[in-house]
């Protein structure tokens, strides 16, 4: 992508102080991201997917997580080191939202959703009170919640998943952010409503010109939404490149695993290739590169030393040292 | 084929206070010895309630289940128990399903003695059954929270097996582990059910995972199967339109794939209340005046069934 760059990461580093040691949850993360653009951030649970997003908001787990090092700018502004009323004030909600994975605890049981989709324009100064009201039945038809006026004096226990997935998407476009954030938005919801929603979330980026993060474990989601798609394993972006170009000629050996290990819709009968060992300990990371220990290439060096990202033919950039 | 398993008219019903919920609502379907056989559907389908009633967690409501050619709901006493040991199951979410106070000796040491095994083969079986399943014989002394979740589902597939049963339920066995080791889990299961001939029940919503390795399939919508045939058939030739659906929204991991799309719209209804005529109606793009009147009736065609007007002869 051309266009001009919006969202800016840098070596980003968020790490967890546990009694237990630490735990690089985000270790040397970056990447850019241009209005309108959709990327993914796909790696497993423990990868610092959902890490990264937080960070974004400088919202680190509190009290152990802390960004350590490394630069957030958005349209040019550093938000790393900004305090905490600023951020309150002027960033989340504002112009970087959130959707999370289960929308039965982003909304609160004891509040009409009319109310929830209200708060966050009241609370930025967009409007008062009952032009928020308003406002916030507008952005509830935009989702599509059928009868929006009537149903926005329920609550959310009254709508289903699908539903209260909308809702909680009403909230995160309210104040018109310029980077969405959806954590794995569908995992909770079944098919049938997951391609309903996913239509959902690409018309809202559509109509409002926001760029999304996409954080998800699911490869056919990834690739039905992403233009470009970072993997994530162990805290870092071991691949990132255009959707196309990962899905078919992945460069890392990782990425190959995991591309390799998921049963595909008219594939079948084909033995899945594994990936073998497990996900690594997070407090106890192996030396070099953290993959080393699964991967069938691995080497002396791989043991040793970490992979620095190198630029590779197609575009995109990997973290290994076969590339390097 | 052998049947080892058939249901017929199969029912479970709850009473709740807002009324009858109608989980399983008339289930027939035989499995047969040595098959894969999977229920998909999505969440609130009945295809859980239904694997209770096959493992005698829940009592029939009506209907009939047949194993091994005995009536299921009239076994009592002894031979329920053996009967509980000849099936057995593999849940979703291995945290869950370990008792995380006991050793993995004793998790699968239970099952032996709750069914009178012999003191003395104890170690043995577990020590067979752990090199079964990929783990290494100082396992039995550690603890569930030792294991990473792929080892746990390991255990658990351990614990199933140790009784050396016919058939074994896996309900979403893969979908809690980390995406990097479902792969592990699906190969271990594949290969154990080759060296051991065991009968498999899958439940799963992956339609991918579904397609990869079952034989046989059956679409579940309500509590009711919708559509039940052979894997080829269903997927190549769906005939339900809500099949057709569920396979036209799965994303597909190729961004150069046609886009999943959205055929179907609303979302399920609520057993408490099912739709009359086809309980898909509402939700169904060919839904005509028949279909909100009378519920459609099983069109076979060789070993390829689905309930459909639209497939109704004229």
């Amino acid at each position: 992508m051309s266009a001009a760059k919006l969202l800016e990461v840098r070596d980003l580093k968020t790490h967890l102080f546990l009694k237990r040691g630490v735990l690089k949850a985000v270790d040397g993360v970056s990447f850019d991201l241009a209005a309108r653009e959709t990327l993914g951030l796909i790696g497993e649970s423990g990868s610092g997917k959902t890490m990264t997003g937080l960070s974004l908001l400088g919202l680190p787990p509190k009290p152990a997580g802390r960004i350590v090092e490394g630069s957030v700018k958005l349209d040019g502004r550093e938000l790393v080191g900004l305090p905490e009323d600023v951020l309150v004030d002027e960033v989340r909600g504002r112009q970087i939202a959130m959707i999370s994975q289960d929308p039965m605890t982003s909304l609160n049981p004891v509040f009409t959703v009319g109310a929830q989709v209200a708060a966050p324009i009241r609370a930025h100064g967009l409007a008062e009170a009952s032009a928020a009201m308003g406002m916030a039945v507008d952005e509830l038809d935009r989702v599509r919640v059928p009868s929006a006026r009537e149903r926005s004096r329920d609550y959310p226990h009254q709508f289903s998943g699908g539903m209260r997935q909308r809702v909680v998407a009403a909230m995160a476009i309210a104040c018109r952010p310029r980077l969405l954030i959806a954590d794995e938005p569908t995992s909770a919801l079944d098919v049938t409503i997951q391609v309903q929603f996913m239509d959902l979330i690409e018309r809202l980026q559509a109509e409002t010109d926001a760029a999304l993060l996409f954080i998800t474990h699911d490869l056919g989601v990834a690739a039905s939404l992403c233009h470009r798609i970072a993997v994530m394993y162990a805290g870092r972006i071991v691949e990132l490149a255009d959707a196309t170009e990962l899905y078919a000629a992945p460069k890392h050996p990782y990425s190959q695993g995991l591309l390799a290990s998921v049963p595909k819709l008219g594939r079948r009968g084909e033995r899945l290739t594994a990936i073998p060992g497990n996900p690594p300990n997070p407090l106890d990371l192996p030396s070099g590169c953290a993959f080393h220990p699964r991967c069938p290439h691995a080497t002396e060096q791989c043991r040793r030393e970490a992979p620095p990202a190198v630029q590779v033919d197609g575009g995109g950039e990997v973290a290994c040292w076969l590339h390097a | 084929m052998t049947v080892l398993l058939s249901l017929e008219d199969a029912a479970c019903h709850f009473r709740t206070r807002g009324g009858t919920l109608k989980a399983v609502d008339g289930v027939t379907l035989t499995v047969a010895r040595g098959e894969t056989f999977a229920l998909v559907g999505e969440s609130g389908c009945g295809k859980s309630t239904l694997a209770t009633l096959i493992l005698k967690l829940n009592p029939l409501s009506g209907g009939r289940i047949t194993f091994a050619g005995e009536d299921v709901g009239g076994l009592r006493g002894r031979a329920a128990k053996r009967y509980r040991s000849r099936v057995q199951a593999v849940f979703q979410d291995p945290y869950s399903s370990l008792n995380p106070r006991l050793k993995v000796r004793t998790i699968l040491a239970e099952p032996l003695l709750a069914h009178g095994a012999p003191r003395g083969e104890v170690t043995a079986k577990v020590r067979r059954v752990l090199s079964l399943v990929g783990l290494a014989p100082n396992a039995a002394g550690l603890y569930p929270h030792e294991f990473s979740g792929g080892q746990r589902q390991r255990i658990a597939i351990a614990r199933a097996l140790i009784l050396e049963p016919d058939l074994v339920v896996l309900d979403e066995p893969i979908s809690a582990l980390d995406v990097s080791i479902r792969a592990q889990i699906l190969n271990l299961l594949q290969d154990l059910q080759t060296e051991l001939g065991l009968t498999y029940l899958l439940i799963a919503h992956d339609l991918a995972l579904v397609e990869h390795v079952a034989d046989r399939v059956a679409v579940m919508y309500l509590g009711q199967i919708v559509e039940v045939g052979d894997k080829v058939e269903v997927f190549d030739n769906p005939r339900h339109p809500y099949t057709q659906a569920l396979l036209g929204a799965v994303p597909r991991p190729d961004p150069r794939a046609p886009r999943a799309s959205g055929q179907v719209h609303g979302e399920i209804a609520s057993p408490l209340e099912p739709p009359s005529g086809c309980r898909f109606h509402p939700r169904c793009p060919h839904a005509m005046d028949a279909c909100r009147r009378t519920p459609p009736s099983f069109v076979k065609t060789g070993e390829h069934t689905a309930s459909c007007h639209l497939l109704a002869p004229r």
